[in-house]
């Protein structure tokens, strides 16, 4: 070995040594310098491997780093001079985030949530015709007698001159009626005006932070309109026989309501009443308060109805403007719209977001002695939301299982005598009123014509047009 | 489909570790193929207070050969306390020659200097309950880093190499809890917020490869 890698050296440094002797020294040196090589590679390697066990020493545990990303919304205050500048007619635009309906001698009257109300012509339910929209900031509801259109804006209740439908104009105001619209304490600022919307805020927060570190997330609600917690939405219809010197119909999301010469609107736990005998000249008359979650109302002859989450309460308002609690029929928490035909409240109960609950269903309250109201049956349902009734014809929105259709002649066999099931229509409410039955889903308003309870059929929609 | 990937990373490892020879290489005078198959142990810990963890890690990896430098591609699996990866990672490798080594003075011998990056393929999370965490959504993996210095013992056809190294692996777990905002008439489900938990995991790794020349 040693031999050979001399035959290969060029370098010789012994010159005058004897070739044997010479070639014995070199082939010592060779191997030295074999060796020398040999161990600046092991402490070299030693070194690195030191190092390496060094440093894995004192970093083989973990690091951790958490990033939040978290959306909050941010209050946006109005003066009431602004919110009041806002208020007109403007033309006609889509159905985008649709809230309450109102129908009136052959009109249609549907609120963009927080925007104002699309007027559709629907005197033709078969091609109903979009023609212009009245902007309301801050409006949620409406209620019409006669030619007078009352809705609230925020805090107000404004009074509108519907005579003609091209021309609408503003005829009066009740300023800061609803001192409840806010149960958040961000009601109104004396300094910062109206709270009128929310604007939405992002922040990124990046943190080194315990791998075994316990997080405990929160959801939370977010509020995307100047209206929180008012209560869910879902309220009652009024089934009365419209008249067309009268008032209208309301869906079962009103929380306004019209008996004779009086105006009933929800405000938190309040009802609070107005005089509306001089229909331009509405006077607030005082506040009755009944429960913290109360969130529909109901009118049915001499009774008012009033839904809540924990139960329906019924109040006779012979005398309008002293309401006097007859009773309360309590159910397990949940939403529950309500309406009454004859001698029956139809309640639905649903669970969900808001309405807690795990209770999602039809009862059948005899309301004969309204004192004593007694649950005579129940059904079950998948998520109800608004409903309406129409000479023993009961109309449910499902929420996502759709719209059913029964006839509720026999309140004990209403599961048997289903007449229609639209199922793949995500239905809110509805206001069934001469063989017409007009009813707002996720999707728009949806007009069915069920003057053949055996052969009920659509007969027209409006789409809603989805913000980008 | 990891399934798959895991049962075969198990039996190649278990072959490994048989060290049963099998040519697979392709012999040129200047570029060799080399086929290995590596198992190791990774021992650290996610949450030091509780003691050491060691888990499990094997891999495969082909390449080439030019004189003491080498470079490969790798697909492995790596366990950890809460996850698993499928990494796929660049292999590059550097011979120190040591002819001194006892008892193996007619092999080529060699110190080598390893270094593997990558990332992670396909990242699975752990998680020994059977209702699901709030709010998780899912787990995605991030970068590999590999260098380690071993020791290869080699024969005619086949090596075998002790290692020492350091592993990280950066894993992302992802949760969402959702929001409700009130638009006027309803609640309707808003942005959620979300929280990313991103784990710099770091392992000593000692390994054990066999590798085909």
């Amino acid at each position: 070995m040693c031999w050979e890698s001399l035959a290969n050296e060029e370098e010789f440094t012994f010159k005058y040594y004897t070739d044997s002797n010479y070639l014995d020294l070199r082939c010592v040196q060779h191997k030295n310098k074999l060796n020398y090589g040999g161990m600046k590679i092991l402490r070299f390697s030693n070194f690195l491997l030191l190092l390496s066990l060094a440093w894995v020493g004192v970093s083989c545990s973990d690091k951790c780093e958490e990033t939040y990303h978290y959306v909050y919304y941010e209050p946006i205050y109005s003066t009431s001079a602004a919110i009041k500048a806002a208020v007109k007619q403007e033309a006609a635009k889509p159905l985008s985030q649709i809230g309450r309906i109102y129908f009136k001698d052959g009109f249609l009257f549907i609120n963009e949530a927080g925007e104002g109300i699309h007027i559709i012509d629907n005197r033709n339910p078969a091609a109903p015709q979009n023609i212009s929209f009245l902007a309301i900031p801050g409006n949620y509801d409406l209620a019409i007698r006669g030619n007078t259109l009352y809705a609230d804006s925020y805090v107000d209740l404004v009074a509108f001159d519907v005579t003609n439908l091209n021309d609408i104009k503003e005829v009066n105001r009740i300023e800061n009626l609803f001192n409840n619209y806010q149960t958040l304490g961000r009601m109104v600022s004396t300094e910062q005006g109206i709270l009128t919307h929310w604007e939405k805020r992002e922040n990124v927060n990046v943190q080194q932070s315990e791998c075994n570190a316990y997080y405990q997330p929160w959801g939370g609600i977010y509020y995307e309109r100047g209206v929180a917690f008012g209560g869910d939405s879902f309220s009652a219809k009024a089934t009365i026989a419209p008249n067309p010197s009268a008032t209208g119909i309301g869906g079962s999301m009103a929380r306004f309501t019209i008996m004779g010469n009086h105006l009933y609107g929800l405000d938190g736990a309040n009802i609070d009443i107005v005089n509306i005998n001089t229909q331009t000249d509405p006077k607030a008359v005082k506040e009755f308060t009944l429960a913290w979650d109360i969130e529909t109302l109901f009118p049915h002859n001499d009774k008012l109805f009033v839904g809540s989450q924990s139960g329906m309460y019924i109040l006779n308002v012979s005398n309008p403007e002293l309401p006097v609690q007859l009773s309360r029929y309590s159910h397990i928490q949940s939403c529950d719209p309500v309406v009454v035909e004859g001698d029956y409240a139809y309640v639905t109960l649903r669970s969900g977001t808001a309405c807690q609950g795990f209770t999602n269903q039809l009862e059948v309250i005899n309301i004969s002695n309204p004192e004593s109201p007694i649950l005579e049956r129940t059904y079950p349902m998948t998520n109800p939301h608004g409903l309406g009734i129409d000479n023993g014809t009961l109309f449910i929105c499902d929420g996502n299982d759709g719209l059913k259709i029964y006839d509720a002649s026999d309140i004990n066999t209403i599961s048997q005598n289903q007449l229609a099931h639209y199922s793949t229509i995500k239905a809110f409410d509805i206001i069934p009123y001469q063989n017409i039955a007009m009813m707002i889903g996720e999707d728009g308003l949806y007009q069915y014509n069920y003057a053949n309870l055996q052969d009920i059929k659509l007969i027209s929609t409006i789409t809603i047009s989805r913000p980008e | 489909m990891r399934l798959v990937i895991f049962a075969l990373l198990i039996s190649v490892s278990g072959l490994a570790q048989s060290v049963q020879p099998d040519s697979v290489g392709i012999k040129n005078k200047k570029l060799k193929y080399f086929f290995s198959l590596q198992t190791a142990s990774l021992i650290g810990c996610d949450d030091c207070g509780k003691g050491k963890a060691i888990t499990f890690s094997g891999a495969i990896i082909q390449g080439v050969r030019i004189k003491k430098f080498s470079l490969g591609v790798g697909l492995g699996h790596d366990s950890y306390h809460d996850w698993n990866t499928a990494p796929v990672f660049l292999s590059a490798s550097w011979n120190l020659p040591f002819k001194g080594a006892v008892g193996v003075s007619k092999q080529k011998n060699a110190l080598v200097l390893k270094i593997d990056y990558g990332t992670s393929l396909k990242t699975w999370r752990y998680y020994p309950y059977e209702y699901p965490e709030y709010g998780y959504k899912e787990t995605t993996g991030g970068s590999t880093f590999n260098p380690s210095l071993g020791y290869r013992v080699n024969s005619d056809k086949m090596h075998v190499t002790f290692g020492v190294g350091f592993k990280t692996q950066t894993i992302r777990d992802l949760y969402e809890f959702p929001s409700w905002r009130w638009t006027g008439t309803q609640y309707v489900e808003g942005d959620p917020s979300r929280r990313t938990l991103k784990h710099d995991l770091s392992r000593l790794m000692l390994s054990l490869a066999v590798g085909w020349n």
